[in-house]
């Protein structure tokens, strides 16, 4: 019987590899053309970051004081500014009551979707909103990777980046850019939430975190500040309600 | 890799035309549509573009490149509610001109079965056959054990031979 298993299961590995590994659809396909005018864009893109925040500010009152070249310098050196109406997405480089590292300046700002539309996620979201998220990873040692997942009323974890959908999965902190300034991951995030509080975090990290053991960090405390368990990294929390 | 880190641009090119079709061929047959195969290849690429200069060979260059790939088909799987039952239909219909009636029905019942496999074991399937990586290869891109990884295709291929060839 083992002989006779033995046998069936080499005649349907050959067939697997003959059907999986022989596939030639993309023998002709290049992707550096492509790929390097993607690169291009990006480089020309990081011109405008520091350009950006300022156009923004320049809407506000408050902001023609600073109309000279001080937002642009305090952009570059990495001081946070925490924009009137804003008060959900705060950048937060270090945890509250250290000093701001100018070495490291990460944080990310998210945005409710609501009947189409999207505005900064501030004090509350409707249990069918979605979730859209931008990251800004600057500084002169930028972190490597980033997860955002969001803790709801019932201490349900809901994992946002990387995604999470089977159970036996195990999947790890998504790359990001260095250099990086508010840039958009570009995945509409849309889950229940039960009515309630909801933490979103954001942590930042050197080497990739797996969702496990982030899982078991907050099922040990479910208070723990995550970067105290993982050197170097940074976590930023952002709390709003879910209403119905 | 090292050249590509050093900034010499002709490297990385080189990465991505050594490594572009088994990513293509990893994608395709992880979300059962050749159309989106090479956006999320192209994303995977970007990414680790820009991760060059802070990567660390901490494994072989080959997981990385897949677990980053994966993580992007989750996303783009999520986003589109692609389902894998679709592959039943045209996507990966063995060619209409194969003269062999016996072989043509052959692959169209393994590309069924392996469409009924949980999605955790046509990982590692895919991975081993479409992706050629080694055990410790699929560990490091899973995050799982290579004993994980073995028993995963075993039992993968005692399903396939049971749906193919029921009793």
């Amino acid at each position: 019987m083992a002989a006779h298993l033995e046998g069936d299961l080499g005649a349907l590995d050959a067939q697997l590899f003959e059907l999986l590994n022989t596939d030639h659809q993309f023998d002709d396909v290049d992707l550096v053309p492509s790929i390097r005018a993607r690169i291009r864009e990006r480089r020309a893109a990081q011109v405008r970051p520091c350009e950006s925040v300022i156009e923004r500010w320049m809407r506000r009152p408050v902001a023609a004081l600073f109309a000279t070249g001080l937002v642009a310098a305090a952009v570059c050196l990495g001081i946070a500014l925490k924009p009137r109406g804003h008060a959900a997405d705060e950048y937060r480089s270090k945890s509250a009551g250290e000093t701001l590292n100018p070495a490291r300046w990460a944080g990310v700002h998210a945005y409710r979707v609501h009947a189409g539309k999207s505005e900064p996620l501030a004090e509350s979201l409707a249990r069918g909103d979605g979730l859209l998220f931008s990251y800004t990873n600057l500084g002169g040692a930028p972190l490597q990777n980033l997860m955002i997942f969001a803790v709801d009323s019932n201490h349900e974890v809901h994992w946002f980046h990387p995604a999470y959908e089977r159970e036996g999965e195990n999947p790890s902190s998504i790359v990001i850019d260095r250099d990086a300034a508010q840039t958009p991951l570009a995945e509409l995030i849309q889950d229940e939430y039960p009515t309630g509080a909801l933490s979103i975090h954001a942590l930042f990290s050197n080497r990739p975190l797996h969702v496990l053991e982030v899982e078991a960090w907050l099922k040990d405390d479910p208070r723990v500040r995550l970067e105290e368990k993982e050197p170097g990294s940074v976590e930023q929390v952002l709390t709003t309600r879910v209403e119905r | 890799m090292k050249l590509a880190r050093s900034g010499v641009d002709s490297a990385f090119d080189e990465l991505v035309r050594r490594y572009q079709v088994e990513l293509l061929r990893v994608a395709a047959r992880h979300l059962g549509s050749s159309a989106l195969a090479p956006d999320l290849t192209q994303n995977t690429f970007l990414q680790v573009y820009g991760a060059l200069d802070r990567y660390q060979a901490r494994g072989a260059f080959r997981a990385y490149l897949h677990r980053v790939l994966l993580n992007q088909c989750r996303m783009a799987h999520r986003s589109a509610r692609v389902s894998l039952k679709a592959l039943e239909q045209s996507e990966f219909e063995p060619n209409a001109d194969d003269s062999q009636f016996s072989e043509r029905d052959k692959r169209r019942d393994l590309e069924r079965a392996l469409n009924r496999l949980s999605d955790k074991l046509r990982d590692v399937v895919v991975l081993r056959y479409c992706g050629d990586l080694d055990y410790e290869e699929i560990a490091e891109a899973l995050a799982v054990p290579i004993g994980t990884v073995k028993r995963r295709l075993f039992d993968a291929m005692a399903k396939l031979r049971e749906i193919v060839e029921p009793r």
